[in-house]
């Protein structure tokens, strides 16, 4: 089959991705593409140990997960920790045309744009980027939940890294 | 009520808050587990706040989370990564922690760890009407 899903995720696989979206999209593979974590065999085995039976995970340098992305058999969702590894991994020759934005939570310097979307100027940056190379990207938390557009927030100034309010959550 | 071990609670949102009322509800004291909650914290936020409240309790401590696969155990299980004295438990209920409030009588740290999930695991009993569910813990 294919990858049915490419997700930007900071927290990677987690309850979301696991209950939410792996059941919702019928999902039996996971790569996530990271180079730390790949780097890491503690980390890695931490979060593929515990994933339930029916998901098979796996950790992949975004190199790797590039080379792959046109072959990756069953029905995989990608996962990959921010807009910049995205467009990393669009870079190395990944034919990403859509991507889900799930998960970017508050850290320093970072701009509420959605509740479960916090975002840095390299963050904003980055999705510019990735607007401009055609890949469309929709920010949703979970299945069923509102979508944003936000190539078209990029767009019309909605995502304006200068414009959005920089409270604490 | 205080655990055998210093103990921390780290749970998506408010879980770990109802769990420690509903505890206090039961033993008319709230028992002496902290809590966090990954609610809007980053993965490594929400490691820090893990390694500060170990940094600051004795060891062996226990972490008690939610889902295994969860966010809050991964940051959990990667605070253990040079604290080999460290236990994380996943899986975390009410009966869970009321076991644990009573578990001071069985010994050495991994028994009483063995005894803890045992007792966890015989409280999932299953009735369907008035039958249980065969395989319901006797």
């Amino acid at each position: 089959m294919s990858v049915v899903l490419v997700r930007v995720d900071q927290r990677l696989l987690h309850g979301q991705v696991v209950v939410g979206w792996a059941p919702s999209l019928d999902a039996d593979h996971v790569m996530i593409a990271d180079d730390a974590l790949a780097r890491d065999a503690f980390g890695s085995e931490v979060m593929t140990s515990a994933a339930p039976p029916e998901l098979d995970v796996e950790v992949a340098p975004l190199s790797e997960a590039a080379r792959r992305f046109e072959t990756l058999e069953g029905r995989t969702m990608l996962l990959v920790r921010s807009p910049a590894a995205l467009l990393e991994l669009v870079r190395l020759g990944a034919q990403v045309r859509e991507a889900n934005v799930g998960g970017l939570h508050w850290k320093e310097g970072a701009r509420r744009f959605l509740d479960y979307l916090f975002v840095t100027r390299e963050d904003v940056s980055a999705l510019t980027e990735l607007a401009k190379l055609g890949v469309r990207l929709i920010a949703c938390d979970l299945p069923g939940n509102p979508k944003t557009d936000l190539v078209a927030a990029l767009a019309d100034g909605r995502l304006a890294f200068d414009h959005l309010p920089s409270r604490h959550p | 009520m205080n655990p055998p071990y210093p103990t921390l609670l780290v749970t998506h949102r408010g879980y770990g808050e109802g769990l420690l009322a509903a505890a206090e509800a039961i033993l008319g004291a709230r028992p002496a587990i902290d809590h966090m909650s990954n609610e809007g914290l980053s993965p490594d936020a929400l490691l820090g706040a893990i390694e500060a409240w170990l940094d600051t309790h004795a060891s062996p401590a226990i972490v008690l989370t939610d889902l295994v696969f969860g966010s809050c155990a991964q940051s959990s299980r990667i605070a253990t990564r040079n604290r080999p004295d460290t236990v994380v438990v996943s899986g975390v209920s009410l009966p869970m922690i009321l076991a644990l409030l009573r578990s001071r009588e069985h010994g050495d740290l991994r028994e009483m760890l063995r005894h803890l999930r045992q007792r966890t695991q015989e409280s999932v009993c299953v009735f369907v009407g008035s039958e249980p569910l065969e395989g319901n813990p006797s």
